[in-house]
């Protein structure tokens, strides 16, 4: 699944590190959503929504 | 609380103890025979890789159990796979690396430490495309 998190974060000027620990999952995961090898669950991706203030059509796109 | 707290162990020991135990396992199977190693001491291998497959990681997130499953399957099949051409090698009787049989604790061996050296293949992949990521943005 296509998605902003990285064009997000970049614009909010966070690090990998920084957006992990706001979500509360390793860098890894963040870089593993980023580079699209993996989908987050729900929650997760909610979470990622609120953070960056959008809906979540606006961070994931199908 | 206070058990999983207990049960946390940072990934580098983790692999460090993995590593340790292989090599221990090793030399074991190689000095002592197959017999000997079938007496008991096989269930102590399979039981310290289960403590470090399923402890928890620092960061016990979504994706880590993810990846966990997906090595477990993974590991499942390809055991499956080795222990049969292994009992198949036995017997045809190629010497002299193989055994007579294989117990179900040494499936379980192999399955667990395949499926604990693809979960850390995974996990470091992922973390090492993280490293070229912050390369690329020019941070940290």
């Amino acid at each position: 699944m296509k998605n902003h998190v990285r064009e997000l974060r970049t614009l909010k000027q966070w690090s990998q590190g920084e957006l992990a620990e706001k979500l509360g999952v390793s860098r890894q995961t963040v870089n593993a959503i980023e580079t699209e090898k993996y989908d987050p669950s729900l929650t997760l991706a909610f979470k990622l929504a609120t953070l960056f203030k959008k809906r979540i059509e606006d961070v994931f796109e199908p | 609380m206070l058990q999983s707290k207990s049960l946390v162990v940072e990934g580098k020991y983790k692999v460090a103890v993995f590593a340790g135990i292989l090599v221990i396992a090793t030399l074991h199977l190689l000095n002592s025979g197959y017999r000997d190693w079938n007496s008991g001491a096989d269930t102590a291998y399979v039981l310290a890789l289960m403590l470090l497959f399923f402890s928890k990681e620092k960061i016990d997130d979504e994706r880590v159990q993810s990846l966990k499953l997906t090595a477990m399957y993974v590991a499942f099949a390809a055991g499956w796979v080795v222990t049969g051409a292994l009992r198949f090698a036995s017997y045809l009787k190629v010497r002299p690396a193989t055994p007579e049989t294989s117990s179900a604790n040494d499936a379980m061996f192999i399955v667990l430490a395949l499926a604990f050296a693809l979960f850390h293949y995974w996990r470091f992949q992922d973390g090492r495309s993280a490293d070229i990521g912050m390369k690329d943005e020019g941070r940290e």
